[in-house]
This record gives C-alpha cells, sequence and structure tokens, in this order.
C-alpha cells in the first residue's frame, strides 16, 4: 500500500514524473484534480520561442546555454542544458511508445514554427504529425489559404489570414480565407455553431470528406499551405490522412480554441502511457495540506484521509491549475505546503500585451539545483517540484512551458529513483 | 444534491473554460448534446429568466459527474443539470421511470419467482413487449434475480457475528440483496477473516440514486430519511461504521444525503463508508485478511460515481495488497450505462458508443477478469464484452479461498 512516489499533479510535468518512475519500478501513483491544463494546449512542445532580445530562436538547445548564464535561477538552470536535451530526447520516445509519434523538423535539434488560430507563427521543437512542423525558412510558402467549416466559432479563416498577413514573410504572399458549408453526416440535426471542436471531429463523415475534398480542389489547388481547424485528425477516422492523400495538399491542422482535439489527445496518450508502465492515475482527488516537520514530508491530506509516501513530488500548475494562489493584497502563496516562493518586484505590466511579460508569471516555488523547495528556509528532502509551479521562467514570452515542464518532470523523476534506491 | 431547497447559485463561479466539455462522454459521441457547460451553469441563467429556454438536450445528460471532476471552479454542472430537469421539466408519471426506478420494490416483487422471472425477462418475447410498451431496449441484458436474497442467507451468519469484538453495518443495497447475495456473502468472509463482524440495519430502503435520475424526488428524499434514521440507529448500537459495496449507493449515501437532509445528520453520513476506503485504512493498520497469490491478470475499471468521490486509489490499495495478481488500471472511461439511462430505448445507442474505447481496451489487453466497484458497470460490460466482471471484495474473497 505504501508508494515510493506520490506525485501531486496530473500535467504533463507530473505524468512525465509518473511515467518515468514507473518505468524505472517504483511504485508511483500521480495524484489529480480537475483537468489538465493540456486540454487547453496547442498539443506541441515548446523548448525555447524567443531569446533574451526577443528575437525567435532556431536552435533553442544552443541559446539555452545563453539563458542559464543570464538567469541562474531558471528551472532550465537547475537542470542543466544537457539534461535538458536528455530529457525531451526521452519524452520522444515515450510519447511515440504511447501512440503519437511527435516530429521535429529537419535538423533534430532545430525549432519549426506553428500557425496559431490567430495566423501567429510560434517556434515550436516537437510537433504531432497533424500539425505538420512548418520549416524554419518558410520556403516555398507563397499562397496560404486558412480553412474553416460554416458556423464553427472556434476558429476563424479570415482572422488567421489577416493575422499571417502582417507577418514580414508572407506581406507579399497572398493569404485568404475559406469557409465550407458541411451536411455534418453524423451531426444528428445539429449544425457546427454548437459544436466544439471534439464535438465537429464526430460529426463529419465520408460524405463532408468528398466535399472537402473536392472544394478544395475546385478552389485552391494551387495552394502552398492549407491550414484547418483541428478537427479532422480525432474523428471516426484520421480524415486528414485521407485529404493528405486525396488531394496532394499541404494540409496542416492548427488548434481551436479549447477544447482542444490535439492537447486532448495528447494527455490521453500520456495517461496510458503512464498505466502501461504500472503507474496509476488518481483522478479527482485534491490534495489540501501536507504534513512538514524537520525538512521531512511525513504526509499528505486529502478531505478525506491521509496518504504516505517516501518522496513527493509537487506538479501542481500554475495559478489556474490552483498550484498557485493569488490573494487580494498582491501575495502569492503555494497552497498545500506553504513553500517559500519567489515573487518578482511588479506583478503586472502596463498593458496586457507587453514584450517583457507579466511578473506573475515568473512567480512560484524557488527550488535549489535538486528541485527542492524549502518551508521557511529549511529545504524539504523528500520532496521535489516541477513544471509550471516553479518560480523563475516566463512561459508565455520565453515559449518554455513544455520543456520546463518535461525537464523539471524527469529531473524530479531522476532525483526520487536516486533516493529510493538507497538503503 | 440540493434539489429541494435554495437554487444552487454555483453557476455563477463558471469561468468559460470548458474543461468539463473536455470530459463529457455524452458530448464525445453526440454531436446534438451541447455539453456540460452550455446544459450546466449557461442554461441556468438562462432558465433562470423563464423556463422557455429549457433545453431537450438536457435529457442527453447521464449524470456521471465527469464535468464536476474536470470544473476548476466546484460548480456543481451534474446537479444543476439535474435540478433543472425537475424543476423546469414536465411533470408527468411514467411506467417504464417507476418501474427501472423502483429496484427494491421489483426485487420484492420477484421474491420467490425469481426463475420464473429471469426465464421471462431473457426471452424476445418480453424484450420485444418491453421494448415496444416500455421503451426499454430489446437489445439490454437484465440482471438476474436470485433464488435466496441475501437478507435470507444472512440468517445463517447472523448469531455467528457476535464473537467478533468489532461490529460494522452493511447497507447491502438492493443489488446485492435481490441480484448478488454471493458479493454480500464474500463481503461477510472477508470482514469475519479480520476478525469484524458484520450486522445489517433493521431495515434498508433503496439508497434513491435511480429515483433521482428518474425523478421521483420526494420518494428519494423520504429513502433517504428512513436509512438515516437506521444508520443512526446501527451507530447507536454500537457499529463502527455503515459500510456500503456499491460505489452508487455509497456516493448518494454520503455526498448526496446531506444536500437533501441538510447538515445536522452530518455525524450519520460521515460514518456511511465505501468498503475499499475502509479496508485500505484497515490493511494499513496491518488488520489484513491472509491470502494466497492468486495468479491472475486483471483491468481495473474505475465507475464514474467513485471518482467524483474520491475513492479509486483505495480500490487500488487494496488490489495492490492481493499477492500474485497482476493488475493494470484501464483508461478512465464511462463505461456509458449510467444506471438506468442505458436501458432506455433511445439511449441504447448512445450509451454502447460511449462504452465503446473501454470495450475496446477490455477486449484488447487479454485479461482473466475485469474488476469494477459499480454494479451497473459490470452488467455493461458483462453484456458489451466477453469478459466476466469482479468485485474487489470478490477478488480478496478467492484470494482467501484459494488460502484455505
Amino acid at each position: 500500500m505504501n508508494y515510493d512516489c506520490l506525485v501531486i499533479g496530473g500535467g504533463l510535468a507530473g505524468l512525465t514524473t509518473g511515467i518515468r518512475c514507473a518505468e524505472a519500478g517504483l511504485n508511483v501513483a500521480v495524484i489529480s484534480s480537475g483537468e489538465s491544463a493540456l486540454t487547453f494546449s496547442s498539443g506541441e512542445i515548446d523548448v525555447l520561442g524567443t531569446d533574451l532580445s526577443g528575437r525567435a530562436v532556431q536552435n533553442p538547445f544552443t541559446a539555452l546555454e545563453s539563458l542559464v548564464q543570464h538567469q541562474p535561477d531558471h528551472p532550465y538552470a537547475h537542470v542543466g542544458t544537457g539534461n535538458v536535451a536528455k530529457s525531451l530526447d526521452w519524452f520522444q520516445r515515450e510519447i511515440a511508445e504511447a501512440g503519437l509519434p511527435m516530429v521535429t523538423s529537419g535538423g533534430l535539434w532545430d525549432n519549426h514554427w506553428r500557425l496559431t488560430a490567430a495566423g501567429a507563427l510560434r517556434p515550436s521543437w516537437l510537433s504531432q504529425q497533424s500539425a505538420g512542423a512548418l520549416p524554419w525558412g518558410l520556403e516555398n510558402i507563397q499562397r496560404v489559404v486558412f480553412v474553416s467549416f460554416t458556423g464553427f466559432l472556434d476558429f476563424m479563416p479570415e482572422l488567421a489570414a489577416a493575422g499571417l498577413k502582417t507577418h514580414p514573410v508572407f506581406q507579399q504572399a497572398e493569404v485568404q480565407s475559406l469557409n465550407i458549408e458541411l451536411p455534418l453526416e453524423h451531426g444528428r440535426g445539429a449544425t457546427a455553431d454548437t459544436m466544439r471542436a471534439p464535438q465537429l471531429a464526430r460529426a463529419i463523415g465520408e460524405s463532408d470528406v468528398e466535399l472537402i475534398c473536392t472544394r478544395l480542389l475546385e478552389q485552391v489547388n494551387d495552394a502552398d499551405l492549407v491550414a484547418l481547424p483541428a478537427c479532422l485528425s480525432a474523428g471516426r477516422k484520421n480524415w486528414l490522412t485521407v485529404l493528405r492523400r486525396r488531394t496532394g495538399l499541404r494540409l496542416v491542422e492548427v488548434a481551436t480554441m479549447p477544447p482542444s482535439v490535439p492537447g486532448i489527445r495528447m494527455l490521453s496518450a500520456l495517461k496510458r502511457r503512464l498505466t502501461a508502465v504500472g503507474g496509476f492515475m488518481i483522478p479527482a482527488m485534491p490534495v489540501i495540506t501536507g504534513d512538514v516537520s524537520y525538512g521531512h514530508v511525513a504526509s499528505v491530506q486529502t478531505p478525506d484521509d491521509e496518504l504516505h509516501a517516501k518522496q513527493y513530488v509537487l506538479a501542481s500548475g500554475s495559478f489556474f491549475s490552483k498550484g498557485l494562489k493569488s490573494h487580494a493584497a498582491g501575495e502569492i502563496s503555494e497552497p498545500v505546503f506553504g513553500l517559500d516562493i519567489d515573487v518578482p518586484e511588479t506583478l503586472s505590466g502596463q498593458s496586457f500585451l507587453v514584450p517583457e511579460g507579466h511578473g506573475f508569471n515568473r512567480a512560484g516555488v524557488r527550488v535549489n539545483v535538486q528541485l527542492q523547495p524549502s518551508l521557511n528556509g529549511t529545504v524539504i528532502e523528500n520532496l521535489h517540484v516541477a513544471g509550471s509551479v516553479l518560480a523563475g521562467y516566463d512561459p508565455v514570452i520565453e515559449g518554455s512551458g513544455g520543456g520546463v515542464a518535461i525537464s523539471t518532470g524527469w529531473m524530479a523523476a531522476n532525483e526520487v529513483i536516486k533516493k529510493v534506491a538507497l538503503p | 444534491m440540493n434539489l429541494l431547497v435554495a437554487t444552487d447559485r454555483s453557476f455563477d463561479s463558471c469561468l468559460k473554460c470548458t474543461a468539463c466539455s473536455s470530459s463529457c462522454p455524452v458530448a464525445a459521441v453526440l454531436p446534438d448534446f451541447p455539453g456540460p457547460k452550455q446544459c450546466g451553469p449557461d442554461g441556468e441563467r438562462l432558465r433562470l429568466k423563464s423556463r422557455d429556454f429549457l433545453d431537450v438536450a438536457l435529457k442527453y445528460c447521464t449524470g456521471c459527474k465527469r464535468c464536476e471532476v474536470a470544473c476548476p471552479s466546484d460548480v456543481q454542472i451534474s446537479d444543476i443539470i439535474a435540478q433543472a430537469k425537475v424543476k423546469y421539466g414536465e411533470d408527468k408519471f411514467r411506467l417504464r421511470e417507476f418501474l427501472l426506478s423502483h429496484t427494491d420494490l421489483m426485487g420484492a416483487l420477484t421474491r420467490g419467482s425469481a426463475d420464473l422471472v429471469n426465464k421471462l425477462t431473457g426471452t424476445s418475447v418480453v424484450k420485444f413487449a418491453m421494448d415496444k410498451t416500455l421503451g426499454i431496449d430489446r437489445r439490454r441484458q437484465f440482471p438476474a434475480y436470485a433464488r435466496q436474497s441475501f437478507r435470507s442467507w444472512y440468517k445463517q451468519v447472523e448469531e455467528k457475528q457476535h464473537i467478533y469484538a468489532r461490529q460494522i453495518s452493511y447497507f447491502h443495497g438492493c443489488y446485492v440483496n435481490f441480484n448478488a447475495p454471493e458479493l454480500g456473502q464474500d463481503l461477510v468472509t472477508v470482514l469475519n477473516a479480520m476478525d469484524i463482524g458484520v450486522k445489517l440495519l433493521a431495515k434498508e430502503k433503496c439508497c434513491g440514486v435511480p429515483l433521482v435520475a428518474n425523478g421521483f424526488h420526494k420518494k428519494a428524499r423520504s429513502h433517504a430519511e428512513f436509512n438515516t434514521r437506521a444508520c443512526h440507529t446501527a451507530l447507536k448500537q454500537g457499529s463502527e461504521c455503515i459500510v456500503s459495496t456499491s460505489s452508487s449507493c455509497a456516493h448518494m449515501l454520503r455526498e448526496d444525503y446531506p444536500a437533501m437532509l441538510g447538515q445536522s445528520e452530518q455525524q450519520v453520513h460521515e460514518h456511511i463508508i465505501f468498503i475499499t476506503r475502509f479496508l485500505s485504512h484497515e490493511f494499513q493498520l496491518g488488520n489484513k485478511p491472509e491470502m494466497k497469490p492468486v495468479r491472475l491478470k486483471v483491468g481495473y475499471h474505475s465507475p464514474c460515481h467513485l471518482i467524483r468521490s474520491r475513492g479509486v486509489l483505495h480500490t487500488l490499495n487494496i488490489l495492490r495488497e492481493i499477492p500474485g495478481l497482476e493488475l493494470h488500471q484501464l483508461d478512465s472511461n464511462c463505461c456509458g450505462i449510467a444506471g438506468t439511462y442505458g436501458f432506455k430505448k433511445e439511449n441504447y445507442t448512445t450509451s454502447q458508443e460511449i462504452g465503446q474505447p473501454l470495450f475496446d481496451q477490455i477486449e484488447a489487453g487479454e485479461f482473466d477478469y475485469i474488476v469494477t466497484d459499480c454494479e451497473t458497470c459490470k452488467m455493461q460490460i458483462e453484456m458489451s464484452t466477453s469478459l466476466q466482471v469482479l468485485h474487489p471484495v470478490t477478488l480478496l474473497a478467492m484470494g482467501m479461498s484459494r488460502g484455505k
């Protein structure tokens, strides 16, 4: 009944820790509460998209070196740049084992571009095949068409087209939008305007795909790139593959407003991998407090029970996931253990979109190089921290959320494995 | 679920994030179901203005509560939908809903004629007739009734229970009493081996889950009052707690009764515990029956209501204590039956489509058995796959009998 390791949090970081611990033969349970933020995500892994000067990063693993030199408290600095690369390489193999092969662009260690629903291009390192990694040079893309299905509210092709048009590379390019009205073979009479992406995926049938195929060939057969909302690769069949084959066009899927099909797909794959390697996934179990004395976690409390393990990993997420809590007085706390935290002097910028980012995104749990936190200055030896509850980085501005979650989750697992192996 | 008290205002906390919609098993297969966000918090805002805004799609909600598990803001989505069905829905008596929901009455009526009833409900003529006249889908298998009820069997062992210093009471529920007395017998075996005597409540009524699901709320409340009084008496007479082997009964008794009846009986409701949580605590304290290796490969399916009542960890904990057991946790997917929901003709296809990913995983897993805590999940999985489904307590009892 006793666990070697309890992981608090079932998102990208927590699942990474859980999978690695389980593979090492540890008794591990990942305790989660609510829905992971992965269901809102693009389902891509960004390692580092923007460097300190605000420029897009082509080789994230090289750029990391300079980042960690300037920011010694960055989670990547604790993990070490070599380990970041090792952990991501490991992750790519794991997710493929889980049945979701993901790809990098031409060079193994280079970023590529991914499209967003607003028509922006973001540097990304690992992509699902449906998203179709765009090469760094963006060569030979002169005509782009954003396609959606009439009435569907969570992906606006006009908006995306206008967004891409503002990109320096695409100012001379032809960027268009196209709406196709679908009969929705399996829609049971409902129309696309009442559906979210996963439902639209389910409603699409053979006759819809034929219609999409015909319209694409008639109207955009000379396009270099056709972007569709991410709802074709998750239906009764992988219609995206069918369409790619039938049209011969370069078709990519773009994550829609949440719920996001590729995000949900990644979450399901990781959970499946965890249980396949012998870990346990415990849903709906909030951890309320932890009992810490003399730098040691003795137990954690859920609403009904006290749980015990040799080692604990806190991967409870950021504000939205309740891993961090903000209070009226501008204070920020970590609600489970009340760990020591780092909070920047200025919490927010003057406007919504500020190039340097908002301070609150850098707030979080302070840790040492082994990812151990402290409570009132005393290091807690059997607790490690991973993912977006950590202080010292801004996932939004850096484009580093996925990489930090995976590398810190991986490293926390390594620390746990070492300690459990000790006599 | 405060169906008869003040309006639930938790919908005000909804921040429209759609986490609930991502996790809704019905929305995943029914494109014309707008999903929990729209049926629950969004719709409630409109319904408060006028009942004309009642969406017929509410009837597709199975009440699985996965939306409530997903919600980051503690909106009681499933309860809001259940309340809306009562408050704004048609108040009309329906025979089918009556028959499906009065599980204790049906069980009592079949007493002494179980063989006949089982034969009849298994015939295509009766299935056809129930399909046409009542709207109970003919493809559905009915649970068989047992020849001897659990309560009647229990009389043989009642005397022996007094030899144990520790006593707990067992809320067996309709299913164990009328359909699966062997599960109750397994529980007595396991607890006796742990030096704990098992008492029954003087009398018990259906917990009320099917009554609430089918609109019989006043009756559910009167059952809640009756059962709470019975539990109260049992505790006064020296039972440490009341355990249930049904994850849905336990959820109702522990989590929903306080909302239905107010907090006055909180002391009683707190002492009602799902069996695996009780066993998990005992095992941890070292009180564990002796077992020999079982050498079986099993897949564990977690029922929706057990997830909602935070019970999955406890079941996994006790299964992990069975020596030799090769345990695999199945993906957390709803089986689709949702109590009486899947018995209704109009829901049959939805129910089976929801369950398909689970059925596929079960068939592909080369398991000896499937293990789950819920009786309707068991019915659904046994009907829809080639595997037999065991309750965790039955598996413990199997481990013990091999030890003899």
